[in-house]
């Protein structure tokens, strides 16, 4: 608790610095975060950030990104991302999570901070060298339709400079052998998506970025393209980075996760460690008051329910939370959505107080 | 290398595309049209008072009416094909992708600079030909009293007319292409824009300025190309580059 009052009053230090004390500063916040180990995971510190020796793809250090001069549209954003993780950030519309992706792949510049990608930082001048380690497909794949499958993955892999029998592996990886000789203006959105896909991989990156992929893709398409992520992640060991809206996807495909509000990353977990460490206690009226028995869980409310976030390590049958005789809650599983709420319900409060 | 590989992928582009074979069949059709219509008003604008030349060699009439009667039409194909090149992009969200790709964005608008400079000279080669071929022998053969032995065709004329043709041509392409970025959808705008240009394309320092003149390229012709190409080369890959921003 303490080294978390500490870390917060760093960052709201570094929010009120110039770039170059938030530098130094993110520095020390660096440090700081290293210093925390699994056993730091208490009943109220929800932080579920497991640093451990590993090779990340992505490391990202204090990140600050402003649009505007006065306001900081990303903030003090820090994570890594292991090898061969399916690693997803989630949060609302205009939490920063494009923002966040655009600086990644240098098309926008830091204002501080430092991101590394395959052990080379990310800036103008290594942009190009770190490209060719990173496929990228944003939102609906972009491709020529006056072209065959065929003919855009062999210009995409002239653009990587790779043989076009990596395009056809490709191809044929993503499944679109029978259509390769097809117009890409003719294939259907799953399909579409798909070549997106093979284009991306063609050049066999260590990385692969992937903003909202299954934006208009029927539930078929989106068990297919999930289908496909698994596969290139388990046989290839490709490296996932992904936003989406869609909760329950992120579940079936994640390692890892990240949440961002009002540009700031929330937490980076592992949702097998969630789901190992947390179960969700529902209260009903009357029973709502009981949340006081935990000031500092994770809670949201729904409708009249509250919902409180718990280690399992807390013992709930001891509790009393009958008002009148009556019984009027219930324990769940927790899973990613009611986790996710509970974070963004804490920080509003917080930015409210 | 990273230019040549450029260079390469845009001609991929182009090359399964059958709007490459439509583009020439406009220019054919550009010529035919230009052609009848000079050759209806060759003999009766040579006799009037006010002739484009003073110069009394009917040769120099001959390339230079011709030129200033078909070059507002080549001049309309090149908007065509700078405005196609770019909506092609435009339409397939490939701007954004191209910034993602490990070629820089300058060495793709080159690249695409290039295709379209190859496509205007091979529209004037053709036009030589067609020339050479078929407008210079009808011509000769219908007014031999003009084609006299005292004036001997100057062939100095026709590389004039291909300098002067491409030192006007590259600010035209830039400002074309820029001006088709910065209006995105707006595809017939620009068109539209460029063709009120061409109308104007006897001020010279206007980006659309590349009226056919008799005699060498002039070095502020040349020096304005310089700077239009920097200047709009600069604001090209700006605005490619705000895309995605």
């Amino acid at each position: 608790m303490v080294l978390e009052c500490q870390i917060g009053a760093v960052q709201t230090a570094i929010g009120k610095q110039d770039r170059t004390t938030r530098m130094v500063l993110g520095m020390f916040n660096g440090i700081v975060n290293c210093s925390t180990t699994e056993g730091d995971v208490g009943v109220f510190s929800h932080h579920l950030f497991k640093t451990k020796s590993m090779t990340s793809v992505i490391s990202i250090s204090s990140l600050y990104y402003s649009y505007t001069k006065n306001k900081d549209f990303l903030s003090d954003i820090s994570f890594e991302i292991p090898e061969k993780d399916i690693f997803f950030i989630i949060g609302a519309n205009g939490a920063g999570k494009s923002t966040l992706l655009k600086n990644i792949l240098g098309l926008l510049t830091p204002d501080a901070g430092k991101i590394v990608i395959a052990g080379v930082e990310m800036n103008p001048a290594n942009r190009l060298s770190i490209m060719p380690k990173v496929g990228v497909l944003i939102e609906n794949a972009a491709f020529y339709g006056h072209l065959t499958v065929k003919q855009n993955a062999y210009l995409i892999a002239e653009y990587y400079n790779v043989p076009k029998v990596y395009a056809d592996e490709a191809i044929k990886t993503v499944g679109l052998e029978q259509e390769k000789n097809k117009k890409a203006a003719q294939l259907s959105t799953g399909f579409k998506q798909r070549l997106g896909l093979a284009t991306a991989i063609l050049h066999q990156p260590t990385l692969v970025i992937l903003d909202e992929p299954t934006n208009g893709l029927d539930p078929q398409g989106i068990i297919e393209f999930r289908d496909l992520v698994i596969q290139l992640n388990r046989e290839r060991g490709i490296t996932f980075l992904m936003t989406t809206h869609i909760l329950n996807e992120v579940e079936r495909l994640a390692t890892r996760v990240a949440i961002i509000r009002e540009g700031q990353i929330l937490e980076t977990f592992s949702l097998q460690h969630l789901y190992q460490t947390y179960e969700l206690l529902e209260l009903h009226p009357p029973a709502e008051q009981n949340l006081l028995k935990y000031p500092n869980a994770l809670h949201y409310k729904s409708g009249d329910a509250v919902h409180i976030i718990l280690p399992k390590t807390v013992n709930l049958e001891d509790s009393n939370f009958q008002t009148h005789g009556e019984p009027s809650f219930s324990v769940k599983p927790i899973n990613l959505e009611t986790y996710y709420l509970g974070k963004c319900y804490e920080h509003d409060t917080r930015s409210k107080n | 290398m990273n230019m040549i590989r450029a260079v390469k992928i845009e001609w991929l582009k182009l090359r399964s595309n059958p709007i490459l074979g439509m583009f020439l069949l406009v220019t054919l059709t550009i010529f035919l049209i230009g052609t009848y219509f000079f050759v209806q008003n060759f003999v009766q604008s040579y006799g009037q008072a006010t002739p484009i030349t003073k110069d009394p060699n009917p040769w120099h009439f001959f390339i230079e009416s011709y030129a200033s009667e078909i070059e507002i039409c080549i001049g309309l194909n090149i908007l065509l094909v700078v405005g196609w090149l770019h909506f092609v992009e435009h339409k397939n969200r490939m701007w954004v992708k191209s910034l993602l790709l490990p070629l820089p964005i300058l060495h793709i608008i080159l690249a695409k600079m290039t295709i379209i400079v190859i496509f205007a000279i091979i529209v004037q080669l053709l036009l030589f030909a067609f020339t050479f071929l078929f407008l210079k022998p009808y011509i000769v053969d219908r007014y031999a009293f003009l084609f006299t032995q005292d004036h001997p065709e100057p062939y100095s004329i026709y590389y004039n007319w291909f300098f002067y043709y491409l030192s006007g041509i590259f600010k035209l392409i830039i400002f074309h292409f820029w001006l088709s970025l910065k209006l995105q959808r707006s595809f017939l705008l620009a068109f539209f824009i460029g063709f009120i240009g061409l109308l104007l394309r006897f001020l010279w320092f206007s980006p659309y300025g590349f009226s056919f003149i008799i005699g060498k390229p002039r070095l502020e012709d040349i020096m304005l190309n310089v700077v239009y190409v920097l200047v709009f080369l600069y604001f090209t890959n700006r605005e490619v580059k705000s895309y995605f921003s």
